[in-house]
C-alpha cells in the first residue's frame, strides 16, 4: 500500500563558501567558476550588487571581494558529517546534489521523518532536535516540508509554507530539468502556478507530448497533494498504488582498536601477542559488519606519545586474522621498531562490503584444486610478497612471439599464465633457462668462446621476423661447452654476431 | 637432551622411550637401512630409483644437488613435478595440486621449456629474494606451507652456514613435499644436514650422478643417466664436417651455406 511520507529538505545555499571557512555575513568573498563567473557570493558582496553569473572581474570592481575556487571534496565531506549526525534521528537520508559539476548547483539533504515522529513524541520535538544539530554545524540553511522529496526541495525556496508560495516559484527552480526551463519560459510559463493552471484547464496530455512523460511525472509529484485536494486527476495524473521505500542511509564506520601496556615493549616478539589481539578484534568487527578491507594502519606510540605509523596493504582481510598478523609481523621485522612501544593502535579507516565470491568454500573445487588449498596458496603468496615485494614473486607466461626473449613474459601471480604453444616453439629445442638479454659470444681463433670453448651439436633452427620493426634473422644451435654444459646459442645473420641465450 | 633420551635403557619406560626415539624420521642410523619408511616419489629414471634407498626422491627432507652450472633441472625433476602437480598417470598422485616454487632461480625460467616438459606455468612460481636472510626466511615459509608441493631452490651468493641449512632441513619435515637445494659443487665438501646429497655433472653422452650422502646408506654410489634427446649430438653434424665450429662460423659469417637439416620457419 502507498503510505504517507513526510520529507524535510535542508538546502545549504552558502555551503561552498562556508566549507572554505568564510563568514558569509562578514567576509566579502565569492566563488568563481572555471569560466570566471560568479557562482556563489557572500551576503556583503550580494549587498554591493554582486549577482550570480556575473563576471568575476565585475564582481571585484563592485565590492573589492576575494575570489576563491570551489572545493567539492570538502562540501561532500561536510554533508556526510551532517548526515552522520542526522542518522541519530532518521535512517532515511539522501544527499541532494543534482549536478555537482554545475557552477550554480546548490546542495542539501533530504530527510524522511514520517516513521520517526512517534519515536520523538511529535514533529515539533523532532524538528527542534534537528534545528539544534544545524545550529551546531553553523551552516546557513533553508528548509521545506512536503509529502515527497521533490516538493520538499522546491518548498525550501519558498518564503512560507502556503500553496501559493509554491505556485509563485519561478520555473528556474525546476533544476532537475534544465533543458525544459527555456522552453517553458518561451512558451509563457514563468512560475509554477502557470503550469498548474495550464494542467488544470488543458489537461496533462499536451504537456506530455511537448515536454515528455518524465517531466510530467515530475510535475505530478510536485502537484500531487494539490491535485488530490482539487480533484484535478485524469489518466495521466492517477497516482500509483505503491511508492518506493526510501533508501536507508549507511553511515561510514571505522575500526579503531588500542592497547596500552604496563611498561614499554622493546621487541617484536613481545608485540606479537597484543598485535594478535587487535587483529582478532578487527576480524570480529569485519565479520559482524559484513565488511572487508584491503588496508590497515598500525600506530606505535612511545611514552611521549610520538607516533610511528605502518601501513599494510594486502589482498583482502575479512576473517583471517592469522594472515593479517603474519603480514604485519613480516613488515615490522623489515622496518624495525622505531622505539620502545608504550601503546599500540590498529586502524581500519576504509572498509567495503564483503565480497563472498572471493571467499573459497570448503567444498569448492577449481581446476582440481580444493578451496582449502587455494586459500592456503593465497596466504602463502601474500606472505612472500609482503616480505619481498610484488616484483620479486612472479610466474612466466608464453607469449605468441617468434623471438624467444619476447615469447617469455613475467606476469603477476594473479594473472593467468596458461597459453598454448604456437609455431616453432612447439617442437624446437628450448632451454630450461633463458637470458632476457642475449649475451655476446667471443671468438678466439675462429672458435666460439663463452666461459669455455663451444662446439655446436644440434641445429640450426632459423627464427626470423619482426620485419615491421627491426628485421632480424637468427640461426639457433645447441652448443656443448668444454665442461659439457649445453647452451642455446644463435648466430645473428644480419649483425653477423653470435650470442648465447639460454642454458639447458 | 630431552626426557626421552635421558631415561635409563633397560627399564620398560626406557625401552619405550628408545622405541619412540627410533620411530623418529630424523635419527641417523648409518647404513643399516632399518629406518622409518618415509614417502618417496618416482624420479622418472629407473636407474636413479634403484640407487636411491627408498626407490625414489625422498619427500619431507632436504635434498642437495651440487653442480657447476644449473643444468638438467627439469630433466631430473620434471617427472616428479608432474606427479606432485597431479598431472601424471599415477592415480596415487591425483590429489596433488600444490605450487612448484623456484626460489632464487639462476635465470628466468623459460615458459616454453616448462610446457614442453609437461609442466603448467600456471603452477610454477618464481621467487627472487634479495639476500641470504630473505632466502632462508622464504625457504622456511615455503617448506612449511601445505600449498607448496615442490621447492627448487638455488643457494644465494652468500654461503649458507650449517645452522641455516639445519633450519631449512627442519622446515622440510613439516610437509610432504619435495625440497631441493642446488649448490655449487664445491659446497658438497662442507658438512650439511641434508638427507641426500648428489653431485650432478653433464658428460658428453650421459648425465653423471654421484650420490655422496644418503640416509640409510653410507656407501657412495655413481650412475649415469641418459641425456635428453635434445642434448645429444645431431648425427648429421657428427658425420659431416659441418659440426666443427670453425666451419659454422665461416659458413654463417660470410656466406649463407645450406647446412644439412636446416629448417626455415616462416615469420
Amino acid at each position: 500500500m502507498k503510505r504517507d511520507y513526510l520529507w524535510m529538505a535542508l538546502r545549504f545555499p552558502y555551503l561552498p563558501l562556508e566549507v572554505l571557512g568564510i563568514d558569509i555575513r562578514k567576509d566579502a568573498c565569492v566563488i568563481a567558476s572555471q569560466h570566471k563567473k560568479i557562482s556563489f557570493a557572500s551576503l556583503p558582496c550580494a549587498n554591493d550588487g554582486v549577482r550570480i553569473g556575473m563576471p568575476a572581474a565585475t564582481a571585484r570592481l563592485l565590492s573589492n571581494c576575494e575570489i576563491r575556487m570551489r572545493n567539492p571534496e570538502q562540501e561532500s565531506l561536510r554533508l556526510t558529517a551532517l548526515s552522520d549526525e542526522f542518522y541519530n534521528y532518521t535512517p532515511y537520508i539522501k544527499t541532494h546534489c543534482l549536478n555537482f559539476e554545475s557552477e550554480y548547483a546548490q546542495q542539501g539533504l533530504l530527510l524522511e521523518l514520517s516513521r520517526c515522529i512517534s519515536l520523538f513524541k511529535g514533529l515539533e520535538q523532532l524538528t527542534q532536535l534537528l534545528w539544534r544539530v544545524l545550529e551546531r554545524s553553523g551552516l546557513y540553511y533553508c528548509h521545506g516540508l512536503a509529502a515527497n522529496s521533490k516538493e520538499a526541495w522546491l518548498r525550501s525556496w519558498c518564503d512560507s509554507d502556503t500553496r501559493e508560495a509554491l505556485f509563485n516559484l519561478p520555473v528556474e527552480k525546476l533544476e532537475e530539468f534544465p533543458d525544459k526551463i527555456d522552453l517553458l519560459k518561451k512558451t509563457g510559463f514563468l512560475v509554477l502556478g502557470d503550469i498548474r493552471q495550464q494542467l488544470k484547464v488543458g489537461g496533462a496530455h499536451a504537456f506530455k507530448k511537448r515536454f515528455g512523460s518524465d517531466f510530467v511525472e515530475y510535475l505530478y509529484d510536485i502537484f500531487e497533494s494539490a491535485a488530490l485536494e482539487s480533484e484535478e486527476q485524469n489518466d495521466l495524473f492517477s497516482p500509483s498504488l505503491f511508492n518506493a521505500t526510501p533508501l536507508v542511509y549507511s553511515p561510514v564506520e571505522h575500526y579503531r582498536g588500542e592497547l596500552q601496556f604496563d611498561y614499554p615493549l622493546n621487541s617484536i616478539e613481545w608485540l606479537a601477542m597484543p598485535m594478535r589481539q587487535l587483529a582478532d578484534d578487527l576480524c570480529l568487527y569485519l565479520v559482524a559488519h559484513q565488511q572487508q578491507c584491503f588496508l590497515v594502519q598500525w600506530c606505535f606510540y612511545d611514552i611521549y606519545h610520538n607516533c610511528e605509523k605502518m601501513e599494510l596493504r594486502c589482498e583482502r582481510i575479512h576473517r583471517d586474522s592469522v594472515l593479517l598478523l603474519d603480514l604485519s609481523l613480516i613488515q615490522l621485522e623489515q622496518q624495525g621498531l622505531p622505539f620502545e612501544v608504550d601503546a599500540l593502535e590498529l586502524r581500519c579507516l576504509k572498509t567495503a562490503e564483503v565480497d563472498f565470491v572471493m571467499e573459497s568454500l570448503p567444498i569448492q573445487k577449481a581446476a582440481g584444486i580444493s578451496g582449502k588449498l587455494l586459500a592456503e596458496q593465497e596466504k602463502l603468496t601474500a606472505r612472500i610478497r609482503a616480505r619481498l615485494g610484488e616484483k620479486n614473486v612472479f610466474k612466466v607466461k608464453y607469449v605468441d612471439e617468434h623471438f624467444p626473449e619476447l615469447a617469455n613474459a613475467k606476469v603477476e601471480i594473479h594473472d593467468s599464465a596458461d597459453a598454448p604453444l604456437q609455431g616453432p616453439h612447439r617442437y624446437g629445442n628450448r632451454p630450461d633457462w633463458i637470458f632476457n638479454t642475449p649475451v655476446a659470444i667471443g671468438k678466439h681463433q675462429n672458435q666460439l668462446h663463452w666461459h669455455g670453448r663451444l662446439h655446436l651439436i644440434r641445429g640450426p633452427e632459423r627464427i626470423e621476423g619482426h620485419w615491421w620493426d627491426s628485421a632480424a634473422a637468427r640461426d639457433y644451435f645447441v652448443a656443448m661447452r668444454e665442461d659439457h654444459v649445453r647452451l642455446w646459442v644463435y648466430n645473428d645473420l644480419l649483425k653477423k654476431e653470435w650470442f648465447v641465450q639460454g642454458v639447458f | 637432551m630431552d626426557s626421552q633420551t635421558a631415561s635409563v635403557p633397560g627399564t620398560v619406560k626406557g625401552s619405550l622411550d628408545l622405541e619412540a626415539l627410533l620411530r623418529r624420521g630424523d635419527v641417523w642410523r648409518g647404513h643399516s637401512r632399518r629406518f622409518v619408511p618415509c614417502q618417496t616419489i618416482d624420479s622418472g629414471h629407473p636407474l636413479l630409483n634403484t640407487a636411491l634407498v627408498q626407490q625414489g626422491w625422498p619427500q619431507a627432507c632436504l635434498i642437495e644437488i651440487g653442480q657447476c652450472e644449473s643444468v638438467a633441472t627439469w630433466h631430473l625433476f620434471a617427472h616428479s613435478a608432474r606427479l606432485l602437480a597431479g598431472l601424471g598417470d599415477d592415480p596415487a598422485w591425483e590429489s596433488g595440486s600444490g605450487l612448484i616454487v623456484l626460489l632464487n632461480p639462476p635465470a628466468t625460467p623459460f615458459a616454453v621449456a616448462l610446457q614442453q616438459s609437461g609442466l603448467p606455468p600456471e603452477r610454477v612460481l618464481a621467487v627472487s629474494p634479495s639476500d641470504k636472510a630473505d632466502f632462508v626466511a622464504c625457504f622456511v615459509e615455503l617448506a612449511r606451507s601445505q600449498a607448496c608441493s615442490m621447492l627448487l631452490s638455488w643457494q644465494p651468493k652468500q654461503k649458507l652456514s650449517y645452522a641455516e641449512l639445519r633450519k631449512c632441513q627442519l622446515a622440510t619435515h613439516e610437509q610432504a613435499g619435495l625440497y631441493v637445494l642446488f649448490r655449487h659443487r664445491h659446497a658438497l665438501a662442507q658438512s650439511s644436514p641434508a638427507a641426500l646429497r648428489i653431485h650432478v655433472s653433464p658428460q658428453r653422452d650421459a648425465l653423471h650422478l654421484l650420490i655422496q650422502k644418503q640416509k640409510g646408506n653410507l656407501r657412495r654410489a655413481e650412475l649415469c643417466l641418459e641425456l635428453p634427446d635434445n642434448w645429444n649430438i645431431q648425427p648429421d653434424l657428427v658425420a659431416g664436417t659441418a659440426g666443427s665450429v670453425a666451419q659454422h662460423i665461416a659458413a654463417m659469417g660470410q656466406v649463407r651455406v645450406a647446412v644439412p637439416g636446416r629448417r626455415k620457419n616462416e615469420a
